[in-house]
């Protein structure tokens, strides 16, 4: 475990991860009062007007100011914490929930493959982006709902959509795994399927879940913003119309929370007026993205370094005592 | 005879997987509340009539006409239909030939390369299609040449999207091919044959990429569907008539979007098992289809 944290790129993306998720609360708690709003209007100094929101990208604002006269780059780092909690709640109760729906299946239902296949299949073939609309559509016709149990209801989509091709995942790892010589001993034995799963199974399985974590986070990702992509957002939408001066109001939703996703889908119109709008929360997401990545592959990288024997053995203790127990004996031998 | 069997119920154990997902998805709201399993039971027992009498299925093509469902979506079938095609293969070449390049470079130059394919690969396909199209408006802005087309409208574009969205696969099969090749070129007979001296793209073409494909094909199955969730994204963006969009036109409507999705399974599937018999063909092993 020691040697992850020594791990050059598990580190960097952590250390993003943790800067972003701190500087995202602590800008709601206290920055988001100190901090002005960019002005409405500028001037010059001869008052001549010069510039109305949506501002372009300039040293006072980063990365622009949007049609409504709020900062992106403060606007960003706001929704920054919801994307990410999102998607970290999202990946590890998938990972949890079809863990155990793996390991059940691998071992007790196995049998019953014929039947399983092609249901996994099928939910492995229907793009994710359009099982996730089709039951967030059922969601939204109820209009007497609190926010909150819409939110609730929407995230037990997210994890429920990519269980069932999950359990498939580790239900074959598992598979591969217990053909291993020392498991089919074990059973030879006589240990029970707990045993075999308690003392074999799961301190195998345990660093190759948070490998797993990290890649399901990316997936969460990814998925949320196809889903702003049409305009599908996590929690209710505001409503907010807007004239244009000739007559005609245009209907305009506003994602309440300052979620990436949602910023990104509900100002795709903007990618033929004011691009800069978008490429704030586009940037936040390649890096976020990126720095899981990145997680993900350092812990591989520590994975690959030990040894194989490791995992069969349980400890490395146990290992060592095996190793001079063979010196003693080639000893003896000789 | 026995496999023919089995794909058959294979086959018909999805389709009938697929309608219980949409029927689920549709009272997905009762759940938990008394009626809620006569509504599910109901619900799948209307879709299965309207499967049955597919050539009854009205679809509205304009605000005052409707056609049958057959007529409006053969166009669009056909349309997304070429579009993966040319996908697949686009990604397929340019994913071997970029592979194929990178391995005769020199170590130094290999590290960098994986470093930016890593965090291309990292950055989400819409963002990819956005900074193209903008590209594209962008050069046309400056010099007044249209490339490519960048948005589709009524009219048929296949280069932009095609490229668009092989970029990603491609990448993918890069790093999968790449890792194959570095695992190959350990072994033995590898090494003999340098010590022979042999050529060095001999070894390469003739003897690594005939093992590599076996990898590769074993993969290519992840990738097909990788590249048929992406398919959506872009018709979405490029405002393309593909079935994808057309299913997101009748998304509420549970027999449309039944049909739909198993008429795409059909080459799913095919290609599922075109890439066993092959990888049969080409090991003597038979891997399971999962």
């Amino acid at each position: 475990v020691k040697k992850i944290f020594l791990n050059k790129n598990f580190l960097i993306g952590i250390l993003f991860i943790v800067v972003l998720l701190f500087l995202s609360s602590i800008y709601t708690l206290y920055l988001s009062d100190s901090i002005s709003n960019p002005p409405n209007r500028i001037y010059d100094k001869d008052h001549h007007l010069l510039d109305v929101p949506p501002y372009s990208p300039s040293t006072n604002f980063i990365l622009g100011v949007d049609r409504y006269g709020e900062d992106i780059f403060w606007k960003v780092i706001d929704g920054s914490k919801y994307t990410i909690l999102i998607a970290l709640i999202v990946s590890f109760l998938r990972v949890i929930i079809s863990t155990l729906c793996g390991i059940i299946y691998s071992l007790y239902l196995y049998k019953w493959k014929m039947l399983v296949g092609p249901f996994i299949r099928a939910f492995r073939f229907i793009p994710t982006v359009i099982l996730t609309m089709i039951f967030f559509l059922s969601i939204n016709i109820d209009n007497t709902v609190s926010d909150f149990s819409v939110v609730l209801n929407q995230v037990f989509i997210l994890i429920f959509v990519a269980v069932v091709p999950l359990t498939n995942v580790i239900a074959t790892e598992v598979n591969e795994y217990s053909k291993n010589e020392f498991i089919l001993c074990a059973k030879s034995i006589g240990a029970r399927k707990r045993w075999i799963i308690r003392k074999h199974i799961l301190p195998y399985m345990r660093p190759r879940l948070f490998i797993l974590l990290a890649q399901q986070t990316v997936q969460t990702l990814l998925l949320l913003v196809h889903l702003g992509i049409f305009q599908f957002l996590i929690g209710r939408a505001k409503e907010y119309t807007s004239s244009d001066g000739i007559g005609s109001t245009i209907k305009i939703s506003l994602s309440l929370s300052n979620e990436w996703s949602g910023l990104i889908g509900l100002s795709y119109r903007e990618l033929m007026l004011d691009q800069w709008i978008l490429v704030g929360p586009c940037i936040g997401f390649i890096l976020t993205i990126f720095s899981f990545r990145l997680i993900g592959m350092g812990i591989q990288q520590v994975l690959d370094e030990q040894p194989k024997q490791f995992y069969s053995f349980g400890s490395p203790s146990i290992k060592r005592k095996v190793e001079i127990l063979d010196l003693f004996t080639l000893v003896k031998r000789k | 005879m026995w496999s023919l069997l089995k794909n058959i119920l294979n086959i018909l154990g999805t389709i009938i997987s697929i309608i219980f997902i949409i029927a689920f998805s549709k009272v997905y709201l009762f759940l938990g509340k008394l009626q809620w399993f006569s509504l599910f039971f109901k619900e799948i027992h209307e879709l299965i009539f309207n499967l049955f009498h597919f050539n009854d299925i009205r679809v509205r093509t304009s605000e005052f006409r409707s056609g049958t469902f057959v007529g409006a979506v053969l166009d669009p079938y056909r349309y997304s239909m070429s579009l993966l095609f040319g996908i697949l293969v686009v990604s397929l070449l340019c994913g071997l030939l970029s592979t194929y390049i990178a391995v005769l470079l020199p170590e130094k130059m290999q590290k960098l390369i994986k470093r930016i394919m890593f965090f291309i690969e990292s950055i989400p396909d819409v963002i990819v299609i956005f900074s193209i199209q903008l590209f594209v408006i962008w050069v046309y802005q400056k010099t007044d040449i249209l490339v490519v087309d960048p948005i589709a409208g009524s009219d048929v574009v296949y280069i932009l999207p095609i490229i668009t969205t092989s970029i990603l696969p491609s990448i993918i099969l890069f790093q999968i091919t790449y890792h194959a090749i570095k695992e190959e070129e350990g072994k033995l007979y590898i090494e003999f044959a340098k010590a022979k001296g042999v050529n060095k793209h001999h070894i390469l073409i003739v003897h690594i990429f005939r093992n590599v494909c076996i990898t590769v094909f074993s993969h290519s199955q992840y990738l097909f569907w990788f590249i048929m969730s992406n398919l959506l994204v872009t018709e979405y963006l490029f405002n393309i008539n593909g079935i994808y969009s057309f299913m997101y036109k009748y998304l509420s409507s549970s027999e449309i979007l039944a049909s739909c999705l198993i008429m795409i399974f059909f080459p799913f599937y095919l290609f599922d098992a075109l890439g066993n018999l092959l990888i049969y063909y080409l090991t003597g092993e038979r891997k399971k289809i999962t």
